[in-house]
């Protein structure tokens, strides 16, 4: 994986990725796309990153092991359902308000939720494999 | 209410995952999820035998839509053994936890399965049932592989082969009755009729789902996963699938059966009563001939299946009283027969009967615990085992299925004799010198002893009043189709 | 009628061929094979939920419910879900496979350890 235009390529792909996760994601209410896409684009991303400077590389980037962004994902997952319980008597029951003029409310979360928690299991997936094929 | 036993062990699942390397914080996490756990079951247990069936939906979709959950007796029942099940085993995981299963997410990935277990048992639908199966096959998966020995990732690999063939068959056939019917949700599947034209269609998707529930209870002729992946793991996680996982597919034969495919298919309960019978004899002759401790117990594993699947297959009031106290009975018993392995592994260092010897004069406490389960296994009164054996053969006398009676009580008499030959190799018989007992700590001892203690009690309880049990399996008895058809879908009282 | 013939011999074959490898000795055909009969099924509740050409299920504005041509959304959205799933499971089962062929040594399933040997 030492191709100079993979990685002249990696360096503008990969910032490209991971802004259309964001996108994805946010889009993703409504209309195509959502927290699963989101996710995987952004560990696709990092993937990418992965395979051109190393994983060790990527799991610098990622700051916490893989298991912490799924612990978080599934716990931000769960807690945005509370609200609803709480609320409205039934679990992920949504709830909108405005921040600064934007919908936003518990779905939202929930979806960002599922990001974290894809990009956690993906890099997981990854890091197993990519160690597997070394040894 | 209905989604708390669901949505608290998942949440304590992240919890514990984000805990990472920090075995003391890890165990105390687990220790207080499991209490969070029970509480939970208890909680909707109690709500149920109170106010009768409790049904919920996320989001508050009107039903047949969105995803919901629907506790009846059979349901709370079942969670609550579940629960009953895993606080010991917790307690039991702590005595033998040396840091490594910490690292390796042991603990969080216990509540992950839980979560999935209970999902199984509270939902309403047939995909979410599929869904809630994934839930507990992945985190069974590693939780069978955990440690990475060569037995375990060898058993592991046919256990997730098996088990990966079935969801697909699963799946198929919830295609097929969608295509079919237009509905996925159980009490509407129940609550309208079928086209005469579909009839045969209904039929051979029941038969599909029949086989895919087949496999994840460990009915005959699909049952080899069972003693390939039980003897493998981990004492802690053999003993939590001893107790949980095969109930999950005999609970979905009882309830898609008695809500939709009994009287949908007419094949569905005709085929239970055939299969019940080889499955109970081929497991029990199957452990005659074993000599280690923990396969012994899972050949046993599935002749108990048989039972159950027996007197689900009977029906009426008497089989679905018979189906739930077994299921009671075996979880409480076999997950305590497991966890003696357990300990007689921690205690003589292998699972081979051949290498043990002598418990009953050096650990007599231990002795006279395993002395319990094993005639509760056996069916000898005054245990849960002899309740339990006890209402099956009645029910299958009544239902006319003399042959089937027959067969119970002949398992029974070769299960006493499973029982006494692990009696005499590990505890009569005096050990063999090759034997290095090891002595664990007083804290250590404690932990193994009192998990063993927690499920002689629920056994004899059970046996002896028939304990809590009874009174909520005959409401889960009563169940007709009508009434979780008007909790689900908010019908009116009639 | 003609696309739904085709792509009801497509998930026939499929089946066939994933259940063809999933007979094999070799570790890597049986994983192959469950991944071909988990497309299979899902290709299945595709076609067994009717299919409708160019009518998404979307209420257009000033309406509550989408046409009644319209195409059933809750298969795709279950075949999603098992999509998702299938995933997963085949991203863990492919991780036990490298390692069932490393401590095997063989990739052949009749060389795995029978259980006795504890």
């Amino acid at each position: 994986m030492n191709s100079l235009i993979l990685r002249t390529g990696a360096t503008f792909v990969m910032p490209l990725l991971l802004v259309f996760s964001v996108f994805l994601l946010i889009r993703g209410h409504h209309l195509p796309g959502g927290g699963f896409a989101g996710g995987l684009v952004a560990a696709a991303s990092l993937t990418l990153y992965g395979l051109v400077n190393g994983m060790g590389a990527a799991k610098a980037v990622l700051r916490a092991s893989p298991e912490i962004w799924i612990a978080g994902g599934l716990g931000l997952a769960v807690l945005s359902g509370v609200p609803g319980l709480v609320l409205r008597g039934s679990f992920l029951a949504p709830i909108w308000g405005t921040l600064g003029g934007v919908k936003v409310g518990t779905p939202l979360a929930f979806d960002l939720g599922v990001y974290l928690l894809v990009i956690g299991v993906v890099l997981t997936m990854v890091f197993a494999l990519s160690e597997e094929g070394q040894a | 209410m209905t989604v708390l036993p669901v949505v608290v062990p998942l949440a304590w699942g992240a919890i514990l995952l984000a805990l990472g390397a920090r075995p003391r914080w890890q165990r105390l996490g687990s220790l207080l999820a499991h209490g969070c756990y029970l509480a939970a079951a208890v909680g909707l247990f109690r709500r149920v035998t109170e106010d009768g069936p409790q049904a919920s939906s996320l989001g508050n979709w009107p039903p047949p839509f969105g995803i919901a959950f629907c506790a009846d007796a059979l349901a709370a029942t079942l969670v609550l053994l579940t629960a009953a099940v895993a606080a010991p085993v917790a307690l039991f995981a702590l005595a033998l936890a040396d840091g490594r299963w910490e690292r390796q997410g042991y603990h969080a990935l216990v509540q992950v399965m839980l979560a999935g277990v209970s999902g199984a048992f509270l939902t309403t639908d047939l995909f979410n049932l599929f869904v809630w199966f994934e839930v507990t096959l992945i985190s069974s998966f590693v939780l069978l592989t955990l440690g990475g020995g060569k037995a375990q990732v060898q058993g592991g690999f046919k256990y997730v082969a098996l088990n990966l063939l079935s969801s697909v068959v699963f799946l198929s056939a919830a295609g097929l009755l969608y295509g079919t019917t237009g509905t996925l949700n159980l009490a509407d599947l129940g609550s309208r009729p079928i086209e005469p034209r579909d009839a045969w269609l209904v039929g051979l998707v029941g038969v599909l789902f029949l086989s895919t529930f087949s496999i994840k209870a460990a009915l005959f002729p699909v049952f080899f996963w069972l003693p390939a992946a039980y003897p493998t793991p981990a004492a802690p996680v053999a003993a939590l699938f001893a107790g949980v996982l095969t109930k999950v597919g005999v609970y979905a034969m009882l309830r898609t059966g008695s809500v939709f495919f009994a009287e949908a298919t007419g094949v569905w309960t005709p085929l239970l009563l055939a299969l019940s019978v080889p499955t109970m004899l081929v497991g029990v002759l199957g452990a005659v001939v074993q000599s280690d401790w923990r396969r012994i117990l899972a050949f046993h594993s599935v002749s108990q299946v048989g039972y159950m699947v027996a007197a689900v297959g009977i029906g009426g009031k008497a089989g679905f009283l018979a189906a739930v106290l077994f299921m009671v009975h075996h979880g409480l018993v076999k997950s305590a027969l497991f966890v003696a392995a357990g300990v007689g592994w921690r205690l003589g260092g292998s699972y081979r009967l051949g290498k043990l010897g002598g418990f009953a004069r050096s650990h007599g406490l231990f002795s006279a615990l395993f002395l319990i389960l094993a005639l509760s296994l056996a069916g000898l009164p005054p245990t849960s085992g002899f309740a339990a054996k006890l209402a099956a053969v009645r029910a299958a006398l009544e239902g006319g299925h003399g042959w089937i009676a027959g067969a119970m009580v002949a398992t029974g008499l070769f299960t006493l004799y499973s029982m006494v030959k692990i009696w005499n190799e590990a505890f009569w018989k005096p050990a063999p010198e090759t034997m290095e007992l090891r002595r664990p700590a007083p804290r250590e001892m404690a932990l193994l002893h009192l998990p063993l203690a927690a499920f002689a009690a629920m056994a004899l309880l059970v046996g002896l009043g028939v304990g809590p049990a009874l009174p909520a399996a005959s409401r889960s008895a009563d169940l007709d189709r009508q009434a979780y058809v008007r909790a689900v879908m908010g019908g009116p009282e009639p | 009628m003609t696309i739904e013939a085709l792509l009801a011999v497509t998930v026939g074959v499929l089946f066939g061929a994933g259940v063809y490898l999933l007979l094999r000795r070799t570790v890597v055909r049986l994983l192959i094979g469950l991944a071909l009969v988990g497309n299979a099924a899902n290709l299945l509740i595709f076609v067994a939920a009717s299919l409708r050409r160019g009518v998404p299920p979307i209420a257009s504005v000033g309406e509550t419910a989408p046409p009644a041509s319209a195409a059933d959304p809750l298969a795709q959205a279950l075949i999603l879900t098992a999509i998702v799933i299938s995933f997963g499971v085949l991203g863990f089962a492919l991780a036990l496979t490298d390692k069932t062929v490393q401590s095997a040594g063989s990739t052949d399933l009749d060389d795995l350890v029978e259980e006795d040997s504890s």
